[in-house]
């Protein structure tokens, strides 16, 4: 078996920098392999795939770090599948959902990323999210359930939604009305939700601490359109 | 020299007239205004003294004041008669003869030639206005259509004179010839006039239908253009500025080589300089500098970067040595001021070499940003700088189009990425990477296999065994019954993932050292429903349950293989299978029925081992009938090469089974159905065998017929074991009989195309010395004669008897038979 340590005698353990923000901006997600559950760890996809229409989403994006990613680990109900680690251990970004799912026309495109560009006032400045708690949500097809944490509103994240919303409106795509910012930490099928529904309460406390040390600090916009993201940094 | 005076014409000089005159001076008294009695008194004074002349042309011009045959006679006497003359020191004689053209011109306006006369007349003179004028006067007399007379000369007077009125006299000129602009530049540029030059050239340029006379493009142009503005940049924007503010920026050089820098992609390199060497020029030390650096990182290829580098770096030189030479200077005075630039330059030209090679890596990359290899030595580039290195990674990743990525291998600098991370120990990052890097539409699969596979190695280098399972797990994922094909270029490698045998390989390796049997069966399983096991994987898996003891499991992933593949693969998987089943000591009836199965579609090529094999196992536990039919089935079914050799191994085994007089039957068939080469050295075993039988007589019957496959040339050695058996078993007759015999093949031999081959074949032996194709026949000739020399030496007691068979007569007689 090839099994061999890493070469730490020439390259020592120096501190690196994070990896840019702007990384997770390509490749952020793969190509089509089908729509077959099978494939997708038993996912149903919410809307199938329609040649022409762009699967559309706004958000605010969140990469925790290391500290971070091991706080929500421990918010992250143990039957659920977790949105903090990939299944092989890589932590994932998470995001502020800041319109719904929308399927966007070819020639759509470029006048909606404009149009919300165009929507968020320029002098918006970069602010920072905190949590109150942290609940199960339905997806609205009710085919799946995420934990959330609820964000607290702030004037930005309304101001954004806003802009969007207004856009969505103005292109006739669905806009997102229940405003409650939340970043989803798990999810499962709605079928496993009952078998586990009470909850233990000895570790509520323990999730209240770890939620107030949370922090996010949101420092751009950003739309996924198909698998290219689009970014607006705010004002810092 | 006579003073010629023209104002006393009131009086007349009567004592210019001689006696001889007197009858012409009547005769233009008669005829004042007639042209024949002047023409007649001019002839006359043909060879009187000038001033008589003169006298004589003066009348006849004044009577005759508009012709041009007078005028064109007195004037070309005059003009003669001055011709050695200094116009400088004897000014007073040229102006007399000007005043004279002055007359003439004034009646005779359009006449070409004396203009003409007159200006070449005054071009002699020191007189550059008044020469100036008269051409002007000449152009405006003449009609246009013969101002083609005129110019040539105007032009010359032009450069004689030079300066100012070159310019002037040129510029009239084009507006009679404007496609002689070029002469124009020309002149201008050998009078230094380089800003009007440089306006001249501005124009042409900028005319849109301008045809050049001397064929040069456009470009050439241009070039020129350049060249001068670059080469005489202080004198142009002198001469601007003293034409005043307004003028200032009539020629914006800069502007104009940009234009340049846009349009000429291919004279980049060079043009950067131009622009850089022009800021020098005009003392902008600083906007060359950015003139440079622009240039540096703009430029498309290595030749161009280098020819502006090279450039830059000269120039940094010069500057920092003349600063230098300036420190010397002042000695031991210091000026800190001074100093601390020095300095900063000293620094700066440091810095520049140190950006030299992310420079051309820059270059290269701007001319393929696609190339993975550059990008990688841009890392490389960065050393020990983390920050640099995650940016530049970062950067290669959003800048790489992986379609296009045809320059190196894309999985690599992903994977490189994770491992910069990984060394770093920072693990959680590198997951991050790979888990993105899974996600990139590769152009080939293979490469996102090898990705998975780096992943997973760095997870089993981290001791994360579980991990690089899981990883392995998801790589391999596919949907159940898959139709992907797993080289269809249209599908994104990672819907053909699943099919990859080189991830698979790595999973049953992984899972194999690491997990259960179990687990590591049905990775196999899985393999072979996807359809994708090659024979080395049937053949692992087959091992891997043997080693385990599952010997009937290992014979059935046999079946499979040789279920899925067809010979030639399948040879060697019958082959490993049926030794092992051999060893096995399965069942009898199970092995003849796998070999049945076994040779039931195998090409004669690899029939060979197989049949002996199965011919070993019915010897060893079967019947040694079976295995003789066996043999007897293999002389048939394996392929012409392997045949010689299987019928001897036949033969072989019958002798040892039967005793020899079975294997007869086997050798006339050979013989038979062999090939001529294989037939001789059969016919050898097959007569030595009839020997020991004791049946000469059949053994000789042997012989003969064997002898028609071997020239005694080329194979001597069957007629010495046919001699050798004659000289035991034969009388004179028989040995006879074989010298004829002998002699009559190598006739046959001698005729046929055989033979020609072989003395080919001799001729081009390694060793051999090249010999003529006499001493060839006589070599190969010389055993006969040789093998009976030996025959008359050895068989001494014999020698009365075969004495006489040896004449050369008799070997000519036997020939002719």
């Amino acid at each position: 078996m090839r099994k061999r340590p890493p070469d730490d005698s020439t390259h020592p353990a120096h501190p690196v920098p994070p990896l840019p923000d702007r990384f997770f901006d390509q490749y952020a997600s793969a190509p089509r392999v089908g729509d077959d559950p099978e494939l997708h760890d038993g996912r149903t996809r919410q809307s199938p795939h329609i040649e022409g229409r762009w699967p559309t989403h706004v958000y605010c994006e969140w990469i925790p770090t290391e500290t971070e990613s091991t706080s929500l680990d421990l918010l992250v109900p143990p039957t659920a599948s977790s949105l903090v680690h990939s299944p092989l251990g890589a932590p994932l970004p998470l995001h502020i959902s800041l319109s719904q799912s929308l399927m966007l026309a070819t020639d759509d495109r470029d006048d909606f990323v404009r149009s919300v560009w165009a929507a968020i006032n320029d002098s918006l400045p970069s602010f920072s999210v905190k949590f109150t708690s942290a609940d199960w949500l339905m997806n609205p097809s009710h085919t799946r359930e995420f934990y959330a944490l609820r964000a607290t509103p702030s004037d930005q994240l309304t101001a954004i939604l806003d802009a969007t919303n207004h856009v969505c409106q103005a292109m006739s795509y669905p806009t997102l009305d229940d405003a409650t910012f939340h970043v989803s930490l798990a999810w499962r099928l709605p079928d496993q939700a009952n078998s586990k529904r009470p909850r233990r309460d000895d570790s509520d406390e323990r999730q209240q601490s770890v939620m107030d040390t949370l922090e996010v600090n949101v420092e751009a916009v950003k739309i996924k359109i198909g698998r290219t993201v689009y970014r607006k940094d705010l004002k810092s | 020299m006579p003073s010629i005076d023209h104002s006393s014409t009131n009086k007349l000089d009567l004592y210019l007239i001689s006696e001889a005159d007197i009858p012409y001076e009547q005769d233009v008294l008669r005829h004042p205004y007639t042209l024949a009695p002047w023409m007649r008194y001019i002839e006359h004074k043909l060879e009187s003294p000038i001033h008589e002349r003169v006298f004589v042309f003066e009348r006849a011009c004044r009577d005759l004041g508009r012709s041009y045959k007078v005028w064109k006679m007195y004037l070309d006497l005059r003009v003669k008669y001055l011709d050695e003359i200094n116009p400088a020191k004897y000014e007073d004689e040229f102006v007399k003869v000007n005043e004279c053209f002055e007359r003439a011109l004034m009646m005779l306006s359009k006449m070409p030639r004396l203009w003409i006369d007159y200006l070449q007349f005054l071009m002699k003179q020191c007189r550059v206005t008044e020469t100036r004028r008269a051409f002007d006067r000449a152009l405006r007399a003449l009609p246009i259509t013969q101002h083609d007379r005129i110019w040539p000369l105007y032009l010359g007077f032009a450069k004689s004179v030079k300066g100012p009125t070159a310019v002037c006299v040129y510029k009239r000129y084009l507006q009679y010839k404007p496609q002689d602009i070029e002469d124009y530049i020309d002149l201008l540029m050998s009078l230094d006039y380089h800003a009007e030059a440089a306006q001249q050239y501005i124009a042409i340029l900028n005319a849109p239908k301008f045809v050049s006379k001397n064929g040069k493009s456009q470009f050439q142009i241009w070039t020129e253009l350049t060249d001068l503005l670059v080469h005489y940049a202080r004198d142009i924007r002198d001469y601007l500025k003293r034409r005043g503010a307004k003028f200032l920026n009539a020629i914006d050089t800069e502007k104009i080589i940009r234009s340049g820098i846009d349009k000429f992609s291919d004279q980049r390199g060079k043009l950067w300089v131009n622009l850089a060497m022009y800021k020098i020029s005009i003392g902008d030390f600083e906007g060359s500098r950015d003139a440079f650096e622009e240039g540096v990182t703009t430029v498309m290829t290595v030749r161009d970067f280098t020819l502006i580098f090279d450039s830059y770096a000269e120039f940094e030189e010069s500057i920092i040595s003349s600063l230098m030479e300036e420190a010397a200077q002042r000695g031991g005075q210091s000026d800190d001021e001074k100093d601390a630039e020095l300095d900063i330059r000293m620094m700066k030209f440091e810095q520049l070499m140190d950006r030299r090679p992310f420079l051309v890596n820059d270059v290269l990359l701007r001319q393929n940003p696609h190339n993975v290899v550059e990008w990688e030595k841009r890392v490389g580039l960065w050393g020990n700088n983390a920050e640099q290195i995650v940016k530049t990674y970062t950067d290669a990743i959003a800048t790489i189009n992986p379609k296009k990525a045809a320059v190196g291998q894309l999985y690599k600098l992903w994977t490189n990425f994770a491992k910069f991370y990984e060394r770093a120990g920072d693990l959680r990052q590198a997951r991050i990477i790979f888990e993105r890097g899974v996600k990139v539409p590769f152009k080939s699969a293979n490469e996102l296999a090898d990705l998975y596979i780096e992943w997973a190695e760095m997870e089993l280098r981290n001791e994360n065994f579980d991990r690089a399972v899981d990883i392995m797990t998801k790589a391999t994922n596919g949907p159940q019954r898959s139709n992907i094909d797993f080289f269809d270029e249209n599908l994104s490698p990672q819907q053909r993932l699943h099919k990859s045998m080189k991830l698979w390989s790595f999973y049953v390796d992984l899972v194999e050292s690491v997990g259960t049997l179990d687990e590591t069966r049905k990775i196999y399983d899985r393999i072979f429903e996807l359809k994708i096991a090659t024979p080395l994987t049937i053949v692992n898996c087959a091992n891997l349950l043997e080693e385990n003891k599952y010997f009937e499991e290992s014979f059935k992933v046999y079946e499979r293989g040789v279920e899925l593949f067809s010979y030639p693969v399948a040879f060697e998987l019958w082959n490993l299978y049926l030794t092992k089943a051999m060893h096995r000591n399965l069942n009898v009836e199970r092995l003849r029925d796998l070999f049945e199965q076994a040779l039931d579609k195998c090409p004669p090529e690899f029939a060979k081992s197989l049949y002996l094999l199965y011919g070993e196992l019915e010897e060893t536990r079967g019947l040694a009938r079976n295995a003789m039919q066996v043999y007897d089935r293999a002389t048939r079914a394996v392929s012409e090469k392997d045949r010689a050799e299987i019928y001897r191994f036949f033969i072989k085994k019958t002798a040892a089974n039967y005793g020899l007089p079975a294997t007869r039957t086997i050798y006339e068939r050979a013989l038979e159905l062999l090939p001529d080469r294989d037939c001789r050295e059969l016919c050898i075993d097959f007569a030595e065998m009839e020997q020991k039988l004791g049946e000469i007589d059949r053994a000789r019957a042997v012989w003969v017929h064997g002898s028609q496959f071997a020239d005694p040339r080329i194979h001597p050695r069957y007629w010495e074991k046919w001699h050798e058996f004659e000289v035991l078993n034969g009388s004179e007759e028989t040995f006879k009989e074989m010298l004829r015999i002998k002699r009559s093949v190598q006739a046959q031999y001698n005729t046929d195309v055989n033979f020609i081959a072989s003395q080919t074949v001799a001729k081009s032996k390694p060793g051999e010395t090249a010999s003529q194709p006499t001493a060839v026949i006589e070599n190969s000739a010389a055993p006969s004669f040789e093998s009976s020399e030996v025959i008359r030496g050895t068989e001494n007691e014999e020698n009365d008897i075969l004495a006489g068979g040896f004449g050369d007569g008799e070997i000519v007689l036997d020939m002719d038979y």
